[in-house]
């Protein structure tokens, strides 16, 4: 299980490098100034970075501004998302004991946990995406840009059928399904460059870049003249 | 000056889509977020710009006869009743405004059904809220001649 | 972008149905629902009403109000200034009609929250000009939407009107009207006891000054397709002046407005030698076109005539010296105010090009031409006017009622009814819908009769170049060159080049002769049997397709009437070559058509031109 953890963790640092060397987005990304306005800067680069983390990432209040629903489903998918990877980085220190999709293994009652909460997140999602809601396109239509919420849902659905079967003593088809479930979770991490999961990290730093440039007094918006 | 979309801003919340007069703000089927797919129809009346809750569209001048290097941004603050806007020159000069647009709250005005109906003007050639709201100087009437 | 999912058919039933909301469509549904309080008012809207039309980005200026309150003006003096300016031509019921009203939709406007400025000194609106008042109007559209919203039984965005759709039992009756959804192509029927017309005036009908990216930046929206136009045109209204089409002088490339800067802020413009040139002409203008050179103000048309002939002298560039009159900070706001409330693309400009209006005059052109009913020019339907001051030739029973019973328009619809602007427009949307809910009140035993099987046709007329499209793309291997079809954009431009080269647009400086009218005639004649074949990939270009045949409806009707007057009526707007005097013992009158679809003929008449004001 180790070695699964390290291999996949590889195959993420790979496929980031790869998305950010192969379209020249690393060297872009530098190239990007921004121009300060504030003669002196205001606050500290540390609240800037907490503030990004508490509001902007984990409470996901920017998806606020799309719609309550967008950022309520984000947020399921999310915890949901990190409840998940976080129960198999800690169960696979050898700190649960053994590896069996059991009812009374805490590690993977929390991987249920979290993938109950992605599943709803995701389908909560469905009708929500832009394409659905405001060009017309049916729900049940799914093109390029789905290719990471259905990454998603096959992670979520196996590990939930792989449980529900584990604890109807159907032992083989649940271990098929959990493997199903492992190696969807390496697909996504291996995929990043054909589907939208990077964005976990590019906004992530978007986010505590954007924060810090505002203690800074960096913005292209106007200056409100008041009164 | 034809709008664009920040890749990295853009959330695909569909505000653009919703409100673009001329329907060409749609969403990339391979990145489900905004872009202009005819900026040779876009008139450049930043409405999309406004109604983006993110500021990830920003306008640059149309390629005919714009130079590179410009910038116009927008404020828009419906609840505070103005809009402002950043000027950046080529040359690096910057000018803001701030002009204010409603003196009412949105969403206040009151329907026409709540006043009072006059059936007896039906005929008549006054329209709704007059003569009160012509606001003539006594003695004057509509003219009808 | 949307892909057709749906196949279905959707019915709505409505007392009075109101096309396009713009100004007038608003104002139109504000005053429907006072008069009609028990009246199911729908709206239908291509885009979405919180910023549909030419106002979408606001304006920063009211140009038609009087000011009757301060003794500013009377509705007379309107219909004089109209008159002159219009060399003569206008339906002056119909303009003193929107004089004597538009002071209450100013007022109401100002109590909605538009922010009117007012001067300091007299405590009145600060004048931009004699009938023009200054506003802080980015939000102008919004507001005025939003009483819309508040007054409409239903308002239904994203909806494309391509046909209105006659009674089955009586050819001379409107019955409702029919259209797409631009987000899933589903068919819409509406039902309607009247309908109130309201959809816009033409741009892109003639070859824009920018041709790549920078054909998006006409001066008026390119959004404005003629469907107003076309819409009647095809049930048989009578047009009126659609051979007025209008050419604007602006700020150069980015349209940018000038009424704040000449009237307002007093600049002037001049050659590049520095001179002035507006009045140099007058000898030979006046020996070709009369004594309507010296009305005051000089005239619009006349004014662009002047430019025109100093540009041929090769004295041009022309420049507007912004330079001279922003000596103060407030000045300096209200010359960007004027353009960021409502073009923000001339800010562009200046930003792009390092102009600084305090340092540097700018630039300006004379436009290709547009055709609109609510500007200096008075393009569109001919229509009944109010019964207490319209002449017997002018009215026939409901006021902005059409000659199709049930038809009524407002705003650039409407033809005759010169500078009505925003305020005017919307002031015409509640007088039509006043008069459209009497005759809805006066006939409410009508139940409107739709032809199924007509509306079945229009249903595959509708969504054909989405089938052109699919069938036919299996011919190629990419691309977008195909014998069997062409995209909408690409007939556009096919139009736009017709329009320009004969009809008079800007690479002729606006000149024309009959010869010329002819050729484009025979050349819009392909392009109308080439509509079978436009192709679209989606339902935007479907949009995009029933532009064009709207458009194309309206450049018919420009030609034919620009033929039919042999005279040159309006210098700067467009000049007859082989009849280049303005000629008054012949052409004092209004030029009407009539389309005829049973025969596909049009009958070109005239109709007298009567004065009510001394």
């Amino acid at each position: 299980m180790q070695l699964y953890i390290l291999a996949s963790l590889l195959i993420l640092l790979i496929s980031m490098g790869y998305d950010l060397l192969h379209d020249r987005k690393l060297e872009f990304m530098m190239r990007q100034r921004r121009e300060s306005r504030a003669a002196k800067a205001r606050g500290s680069i540390v609240s800037a970075i907490g503030k990004a983390i508490l509001i902007d990432i984990a409470s996901s209040s920017p998806l606020g501004k799309c719609s309550p629903g967008r950022r309520a489903s984000h947020l399921l998918t999310l915890w949901g998302f990190l409840l998940l990877i976080l129960s198999i980085l800690i169960s696979a220190t050898g700190v649960a004991g053994n590896f069996v999709i059991s009812s009374n293994n805490p590690f993977m009652i929390a991987q249920l946990l979290g993938s109950l909460c992605l599943f709803a997140g995701v389908v909560w999602y469905l009708p929500q995406r832009v394409n659905v809601k405001f060009e017309g396109n049916s729900i049940l239509g799914f093109n390029y840009s789905d290719s990471f919420i259905l990454n998603l849902l096959v992670t979520c659905i196996s590990f939930i059928a792989s449980y529900i079967l584990s604890s109807l003593y159907f032992a083989i088809a649940s271990a098929v399904l959990f493997y199903v479930y492992l190696v969807s979770i390496t697909l996504m991490f291996g995929l990043t460059h054909w589907t939208k999961f990077p964005h976990s990290f590019y906004k992530a730093g978007l986010f505590i870049i954007d924060r810090i440039d505002r203690e800074r007094g960096i913005s292209n918006l106007p200056e409100v003249a008041e009164g | 000056m034809p709008t664009f979309v920040d890749i990295s801003i853009c959330d695909g919340c569909g505000k653009c889509v919703e409100v673009c007069p001329s329907d060409i703000m749609h969403i990339d089927k391979k990145l489900r977020r905004a872009y202009n797919i005819e900026p040779d129809y876009c008139w450049e009346c930043y409405s999309c710009v406004k109604a983006c809750p993110q500021h990830a569209i920003d306008m640059r001048g149309y390629a005919d006869f714009c130079p590179l290097g410009h910038a116009l941004t927008v404020l828009r603050e419906p609840e505070k009743g103005r809009v402002s806007w950043r000027v950046k020159y080529r040359n690096g000069s910057i000018k803001n405004f701030t002009f204010p647009i409603r003196t009412t709250p949105f969403g206040s005005i009151k329907p026409p059904d709540s006043f009072p109906f006059r059936e007896d003007e039906l005929n008549s050639q006054l329209l709704s809220h007059e003569p009160e709201y012509l606001k003539l100087p006594a003695r004057q009437e509509v003219s009808s001649k | 972008m949307s892909m057709r999912t749906s196949k279905s058919t959707r019915l709505v039933d409505s007392d009075l149905l109101i096309i396009g909301g713009g100004m007038a469509g608003c104002g139109a549904a504000y005053e429907a629902r006072y008069w009609g309080r028990k009246l199911k008012i729908v709206v239908v809207e291509k885009a979405n009403i919180e910023r549909s039309g030419a106002v979408a980005m606001g304006l920063s200026a009211i140009n038609c109000y009087m000011g009757m309150r301060w003794n500013e003006n009377t509705p007379e003096d309107f219909v004089r200034y109209t008159r002159s300016d219009l060399m003569g031509l206008v339906r002056e019921d119909l303009v003193l009609d929107i004089a004597r009203h538009v002071d209450s939709t100013v007022h109401l406007f100002e109590e909605w929250g538009l922010p009117i400025i007012y001067d300091e000194k007299t405590g009145r609106y600060k004048r931009e000009g004699r009938w023009q008042i200054l506003i802080h109007g980015e939000s102008y559209k919004p507001i005025v939407a939003e009483a819309a919203q508040k007054s409409a039984s239903e308002i239904y965005n994203r909806i494309m009107v391509t046909h209105l759709l006659r009674d089955a039992s009586d050819k001379n009756r409107i019955a409702g009207a029919a259209g797409f959804s631009v987000r899933d192509g589903t068919f819409y029927v509406f039902r309607a006891k009247a309908v109130i017309v309201s959809a816009g005036g033409a741009t892109h009908v003639y070859r824009p000054k920018s041709v790549g990216e920078g054909a998006g930046r006409t001066w008026y929206a390119p959004w404005s397709t003629g469907s107003a136009y076309a819409l009647l045109i095809r049930v048989g209204a009578t047009m009126t002046q659609m051979e007025n089409r209008l050419v604007v002088t602006r700020f150069k490339d980015g349209y940018g407005p000038v009424g704040a800067w000449f009237l307002a802020l007093k600049a002037v413009a001049r050659n590049a030698y520095g001179e002035d040139y507006e009045r140099k002409y007058v000898e030979q203008q006046r020996e070709l076109y009369g004594s309507y050179v010296d009305a005051k103000p000089f005239p619009t048309c006349l004014r662009n005539d002047s430019m025109l002939r100093e540009l041929k002298a090769g004295k041009g560039p022309i420049y507007i010296h912004t330079e001279q009159v922003l000596d103060t900070k407030e000045k300096e706001e209200l010359g960007w105010e004027d353009f960021l409330d409502m073009t923000m693309s001339q800010s562009i400009v200046w930003a792009s090009q390092n102009i600084d209006p305090k340092t540097t005059p700018s630039e300006l052109q004379t436009s290709e031409p547009y055709i609109m009913g609510s500007h200096a020019t008075c393009s569109g339907a001919w229509a009944s006017g109010p019964d207490d001051i319209s002449p017997e030739q002018y009215k026939w029973g409901y006021n902005r009622m059409t000659t199709v019973k049930g038809l009524f328009g407002a705003g650039d619809t409407i033809g005759g009814s010169a500078h009505k602007f925003s305020s005017g427009s919307f002031t015409e949307g509640r007088l039509a819908a006043k008069a459209a809910v009497k005759y809805i009140l006066d006939n409410s035993e009508y139940r409107p009769q739709l032809d199924n099987n007509g509306i079945e046709s229009i249903k595959e007329e509708v969504f054909k170049p989405l089938e052109n499209y699919e069938v036919g793309k299996n011919k190629i291997v990419a691309g977008t060159v195909s014998p069997l079809y062409i995209y909408p954009n690409q007939g556009v431009v096919r139009l736009e080049k017709i329009m320009d080269e004969y009809a008079g647009g800007w690479s002729t400086m606006y000149m024309t002769n009959e010869f010329m009218l002819n050729r484009a005639l025979e050349l819009l004649r392909f392009l109308k049997e080439d509509l079978a074949s436009i192709a679209a990939q989606d339902l935007h270009q479907l949009q995009r397709a029933w532009e064009l045949h709207h458009r194309l409806w309206t450049a018919e009707a420009v030609v034919r009437h620009t033929l039919f007057r042999k005279e040159t009526r309006w210098p700067g707007y467009y000049y007859r070559a082989d009849y280049p005097k303005l000629d008054d013992d012949n052409w004092h009158v209004f030029v009407n058509s009539k389309y005829d679809s049973d025969s596909n003929s049009w009958t070109i008449t005239t109709a007298p031109v009567i004065h009510i004001v001394k």
